[in-house]
């Protein structure tokens, strides 16, 4: 007969350390595949209207005339990322303690698949690749500021919260209590 | 005699002098980066770049990304052999239909003229681009487990029902002018658009991304393993 059971029953006082920053092995580095742990729950939608453009005259004569105006969408995702170490334990009330590292930004990207170009002018010389980059590149810390501040960190923490707390319930967890890994009680 | 051929020696000196000078002077005021005198220069450069952002969308994702993958291609000879014979594959074209191969190497032929790359001609414009791909499992159901998807039996073993692993994300790394120190390549964005979406189409369809998928699944199921069996449990079973 299967049935559902608490933790505790099992486990009075169980700690695990999961801190698990394993070192990259060569045949990892051979094939480029890595191990991670990361556990994204929060991801913000930034719209950036980008223009370059650059003119150079010789005399009266213009020479070069080149712009553009487009719209890319800057992604930035938030959570967890595990290999910084996290841990379960169950303290003798059977309240299960689950230690988390602190939410981070896990990924600020330009999805290349939402530009869209309104106008391209290439007369005497033709746009390039990373002159549009530089100009995304120097605006994608302003969003990472900008995300940080609309507390993105705070939804990303919640949601991993609630993500978890359902996991843990159905292993038969009542009580949980989320702790920072290293750190204080968080809730 | 003597004395009238002095000032007229003198004067040619000056000329020559005043020349070499203006000559000189000309010289400075054509080369802008160099010139002082920016207002009165016969180059004007001007650049001009701007952006603004802001945020349009939210949304909530609950994954569990267990394996990356990087990988680094040349476009467009990562797709096309670099001496490929294009006057022959013309002939081939006509002849007979073409492999499911031949079909790709057209459209990366295609691709590669949009952007004013004639790949029959000695070509040296290429471009390095880094791919990233994360697999794991997509656990937006998991907000909703239940004794269906978890079920623990007497003799202390625990069955979950893990989903699938998928491909979570992939990601083109944005090229950084600091890093990337192959040439640029001249293409707009919308012709960017077009070929990050071939290269991501055909990473998905590549070994690499069932790899990623056979790698994700194997090493999440190890993490839940690992976890469950530290927090007690005898026995972790999948299905």
């Amino acid at each position: 007969m299967k049935v559902t059971r608490p933790l505790w029953v099992f486990a009075v006082f169980i700690t695990l350390s999961c801190t698990a920053p394993e070192p990259v092995s060569l045949q990892e580095m051979e094939s480029g595949i890595k191990t991670i742990l990361e556990i994204p729950t929060y991801e913000q939608i930034y719209r950036d209207i980008v223009y370059v453009g650059k003119r150079e005259t010789l005399w009266i004569f213009r020479t070069v005339d080149k712009e553009v105006l487009f719209s890319v969408d800057v992604r930035v995702q938030a959570g967890y990322d595990l290999t910084r170490g996290y841990s379960l334990s169950r303290d003798a009330e059977g309240v299960l303690e689950v230690a988390l590292p602190a939410p981070e930004i896990l990924l600020i990207d330009a999805d290349e698949e939402s530009i869209n170009q309104y106008f391209v002018k290439e007369k005497g010389e033709k746009i390039a690749r990373l002159e549009y980059y530089e100009e995304i590149n120097r605006q994608k810390k302003a969003i990472g500021k900008q995300a940080l501040e609309s507390g993105i960190l705070g939804r990303a923490e919640e949601n991993a919260k609630t993500l978890l707390r359902h996991f843990f319930r159905a292993l038969g967890a009542e009580k949980i209590r989320f702790i920072r890994y290293g750190g204080a009680d968080h809730g | 005699m003597g004395k009238a051929k002095k000032p007229r020696r003198f004067r040619l000196t000056l000329f020559l002098i005043f020349l070499c000078l203006a000559s000189a002077g000309a010289l400075i005021l054509m080369v802008k980066d160099i010139n002082p005198l920016d207002n009165i220069s016969l180059t004007r450069r001007e650049e001009r770049s701007a952006s603004s952002v802001l945020l349009t969308g939210v949304k909530e994702i609950f994954r569990l990304n267990t394996v990356e993958m990087i990988s680094k291609v040349v476009f467009p000879y990562d797709y096309v052999p670099y001496d490929m014979d294009w006057q022959q594959f013309r002939r081939v074209e006509t002849q007979r239909p073409l492999s499911l191969r031949e079909q790709e190497y057209k459209y990366v032929y295609r691709l590669a003229r949009e952007i004013g790359l004639e790949l029959e001609e000695d070509g040296s414009e290429f471009m390095v681009i880094t791919i990233r791909l994360k697999a794991g499992f997509n656990l937006d159901n998991s907000r909703r487990l239940s004794s269906n998807t978890i079920t623990i039996s007497d003799d202390n073993r625990v069955t979950v029902a893990v989903p699938s692993a998928t491909i979570t994300d992939i990601i083109i790394d944005d090229p950084d002018e600091t890093a990337y120190g192959y040439p640029d390549m001249a293409i707009t964005p919308e012709q960017w658009r077009e070929i990050s979406q071939y290269i991501q189409t055909h990473v998905l369809s590549s070994d690499t991304a069932a790899e990623a998928l056979r790698q994700a699944e194997e090493r999440g199921r190890a993490f839940i393993r690992q976890s469950l069996q530290a927090a007690g449990y005898k026995e972790v079973l999948f299905r």
